[in-house]
């Protein structure tokens, strides 16, 4: 079942009523959420629920454990080992274990000798790339007595299954959510117009722009790249660019709101990422869950701690960079993405390094960062970095990725991409509004939007759901971070 | 539009949530209604429910089964009706997009169990059935998934509510089984002009008709895209006509017919002529032409070709490049009944006497590649 899904505008409506309809209590309220995220778990493949329930189970009783045993113990240590050894073995075994095999079994190959290891094909469970880093986090806050233990079975249970962001994110923290869950959750009118909102905003980022642009123009170009030429290369990645902004913050956006309409508020996880200036400002605002999680509990410690890694910045980059690379798929595209992002970071803080030592020398350095051309070109090499490098993220192999890049210098061929579309210049424009929307005359105009009598806002939002019942894309709409 | 992360300027009240999306909804509402008086749209199209449904009340004497090219014997029924008087009854079953294993399984899951019906004294229940129409092309032999999962049309046209919660405790909800889901609430909702023009894309044409443009899907440039883009798959589908698992279904479909004692007659469908290239000719369309007609002579079923040699022009075909007019339909129709499927409508007093006890006929191809 997806967000998107037909499916969905029947199961949303059934839990909200399941949910609210019944006694203001949490324990009913989580009950309600946790039958219906096994359900909605579920109906993605029957097959793998196991892999939830035990996971959920692992992690509960070493929570118990963690709660029992205060201090500095051996057993805390061994019992924290364990839900990591756990947790990675479980997403190394499901996600990995081919990609591993099959890149040893290449290297025997190149040096000589016969492939010996046996490829295991094993089905993905979906989601377990988020939900192992949630209870990752929740043992590891534990075991460093950040957080209290959840000791209530049901709490915990549906803190991990959580439907709306099971399957893509947002990647929540136990400190967050425990408490929301642990409390009964009451219904009020401007939450559920701000997940309404949300929830709208999230399906036109997914439904229409994302799904149109990504069929329409990235697809045909990353598909048959030696058949188009150099600007039709561009306009296939930079609809690209909007199509997996507009597909992952679109999912999280619809996700916040199904939150809001239950009562619960998940973490931002887009923040207007295509107005950075820099790289370390653009994964402050892209992913923002994923990133967090990855610089609280592998970079912070990783160049905080005692270890050889101690103030190896640029290393610890890269180090967390091919993580996050390898946790979006087992291949070597994300690898080369994750490496070039973590040197892009790496070059980025050297930068600002020496651009302090600049101004401290003389304070015309800090007027010139302040200038408006630093600032145009600032935000043109990142973006323009980020856009590069999703060719080898989008990308099927590296050889592709090779292929399209020489493409875009018109190394392609002569066909060109019929780009006078009506799609092509609302996405355009809705890119433009929705980051416009956040400096001065942009936030005006959201105010007066806001103030307007509310049929005149009723008018308006059923105005945009005829645009999208005309324009969304018929078909089967995937998410392309369900597959991470 | 209002960004998630941000609380709004002053704070919402039931009362106006109320008129807000009550609003939205009376928008949507009128919206609809203002389209439904102004936007042409034609009948639904038929489909294999509807002619599961009639079966039982007609007991055809001609079943035509093949993707929604099956539809044009709907022309073709109505003028032998009326030639024959009510005599000939013909059920085209409509399997759209269909593939041979898609119309296997329609045979096997939808249409076995109304053809073997058996009435108390154990005789047929309808014992119209004397002859046996399998309208194809060479996308017929060409396998739809890599899974080895039938086409998508069969969830979505085909099946019914058993087979679609079979098939969810089995794999869960997928894109595969979702189509089934999907169709349905169209059919729910045919009564949305909105909801019912969803991929067919007239208002978004009618709009800017009305607006004094072409609409994209017309213009002269697109409909030269989607002329190449067709010529290009027929040229590169020479490749895929041989899966086998398509050619198998294409003899348990003949075998099944034949073995109820209906007179069996193959056709190919024309394709629109400026669709057709010198390779794919050469390719493609040759290669399936011959493989069905070596078919034809080993099973001994009728075949009629008409990939060329119709008197169809490029302008009996809908803008789609795949589907004919109305009034192709009609003069293809006509065609063929004084043509390779006059013996459809034989003169007065030779009604029957062409009919083949076991499904066998003469054989004869006519048309064919040229």
């Amino acid at each position: 079942m997806s967000l998107t899904g037909l499916e969905f505008v029947f199961f949303l409506p059934a839990v909200l009523v399941l949910h609210w309809a019944g006694p203001r209590r949490a324990a009913w309220q989580n009950a309600v959420l946790l039958l219906a995220s096994y359900v909605f778990y579920l109906s993605w493949d029957p097959a793998v629920g196991w892999a939830i329930l035990l996971s959920t189970a692992v992690d509960y009783a070493v929570g118990l454990y963690l709660a029992a045993h205060p201090g500095e113990g051996r057993g805390r240590r061994v019992a924290l080992g364990a839900s990591v050894a756990f947790n990675v073995g479980f997403l190394g075994f499901f996600k990995y274990a081919g990609f591993f095999a099959t890149s040893l079994n290449d290297l025997l190959g190149a040096v000589g000798l016969p492939a010996s290891v046996e490829v295991l094909k094993v089905a993905l469970p979906i989601g377990i790339s988020y939900y192992t880093l949630q209870k990752l986090s929740y043992t590891i806050d534990l075991y460093y007595d950040r957080i209290p233990a959840c000791r209530n079975a049901l709490t915990f249970a549906t803190f991990v299954a959580f439907f709306p962001q099971i399957v893509c994110g947002p990647i929540t923290r136990a400190r967050d959510m425990v408490p929301q869950f642990s409390r009964p959750r009451a219904l009020d009118a401007e939450t559920v117009a701000a997940g309404a909102r949300a929830f709208l905003l999230g399906f036109f980022m997914k439904a229409y722009v994302a799904d149109r642009l990504g069929s329409g123009f990235a697809d045909p170009v990353f598909g048959e790249p030696g058949r188009y030429g150099a600007l039709s290369h561009w306009v296939a990645l930079l609809a690209y660019a909007v199509h997996i902004f507009c597909d992952f913050g679109g999912y999280s956006f619809m996700a916040i709101g199904v939150g809001r309409l239950l009562g619960l508020e998940l973490p931002l996880n887009f923040d207007r990422p295509f107005l950075s200036r820099s790289m370390l400002e653009f994964w402050r605002r892209w992913h923002i869950t994923l990133n967090t999680w990855l610089f609280d509990y592998l970079f912070a410690p990783m160049v905080t701690g005692h270890g050889r890694m101690r103030n190896r910045f640029a290393l610890g980059f890269m180090i967390v960079f091919m993580i996050s690379g390898l946790w979006h798929g087992p291949y070597w595209t994300f690898v080369l993405w994750g490496l070039l992002h973590g040197v892009a970071l790496a070059v980025n803080r050297q930068w600002d390094e020496t651009y302090k030592g600049l101004c401290r020398r003389d304070r015309a350095w800090v007027a010139r960062r302040r200038s408006a051309p630093y600032a145009l070109a600032a935000w043109a090499v990142t973006q323009v970095f980020f856009v590069l490098t999703l060719v080898p993220f989008r990308a099927p192999s590296l050889e592709r990725a090779f292929e399209f890049a020489r493409g875009l210098f018109g190394g392609g061929g002569e066909e060109r991409m019929h780009v006078a579309s009506l799609h092509l210049a609302v996405a355009a424009l809705f890119m433009i509004a929705y980051h416009g929307l956040e400096v001065g005359p942009g936030q005006r105009l959201k105010g007066r939007f806001a103030a307007l009598p509310a049929p005149v806002r009723g008018l308006a939002y059923g105005l945009l759901l005829v645009f999208l019942l005309v324009f969304v894309p018929v078909g089967e709409s995937t998410f392309v971070y369900a597959q991470f | 539009m209002e960004e998630a992360g941000q609380k709004p300027a002053r704070r919402a009240t039931w009362l106006q949530l109320a008129v807000v999306a009550l609003t939205a909804i009376a928008t949507v509402a009128g919206a609809d209604a203002l389209l439904q008086a102004t936007v042409a749209y034609p009948p639904p199209l038929r489909e294999i429910e509807d002619a599961i449904d009639e079966y039982g009340a007609s007991d055809p004497t001609i079943v035509v089964l093949g993707s929604s090219h099956a539809r044009t014997f709907g022309a073709l029924g109505a003028i032998l009706a009326e030639r024959t008087g009510g005599a000939e009854r013909v059920l085209n079953v409509p399997v759209e997009f269909g593939k041979a294993t898609s119309y296997l399984w329609v045979i096997e899951n939808r249409l076995k169990p109304l053809i073997d019906e058996v009435d108390g004294a154990g005789r047929r229940a309808r014992a119209g059935l004397r002859r046996f129409i399998l309208v194809t092309e060479w996308w017929d032999s060409c396998p739809e998934n890599a899974d080895g999962r039938l086409a998508t049309n069969v969830p979505a046209r085909a099946w019914v509510l058993s087979d679609f919660l079979a098939d969810a405790a089995r794999h869960g909800l997928t894109g595969y089984n979702r189509n089934y889901m999907n169709n349905r609430f169209t059919e729910m909702a045919e009564a949305s002009v909105l909801w019912r023009d969803r991929g067919h894309d007239r208002i978004r044409n009618g709009v800017q008709a009305w607006l004094g443009g072409v609409a994209e899907g017309l213009a002269s440039a697109s409909v030269e895209r989607r002329v190449n883009d067709f010529r290009r798959i027929i040229e590169e589908g020479e490749a895929c006509t041989q899966d086998e698992r398509e050619w198998r279904a294409m003899r348990e479909i003949i075998d099944f017919f034949a073995t109820r004692g209906a007179d069996v007659t193959v056709v190919v469908y024309p394709r629109m002529p400026a669709t057709v290239t010198p390779k794919s000719r050469d390719g493609t369309l040759r290669v399936f032409s011959e493989r069905i007609a070596r078919l034809a002579s080993e099973k001994g079923f009728r075949l009629t070709d008409w990939t060329f040699g119709t008197p169809l022009a490029d302008q009996d075909f809908e803008l789609d490049l795949d589907h004919m007019t109305p009034e192709g339909n009609r003069k293809l129709s006509e065609w063929a009944l004084s043509g390779p499927l006059a013996f459809l409508a034989p003169p007065p007093g030779r009604e029957g006497r062409d009919v083949a006890g076991g499904g066998g006929s003469d054989g004869a191809a006519t048309g064919g590649p040229r």
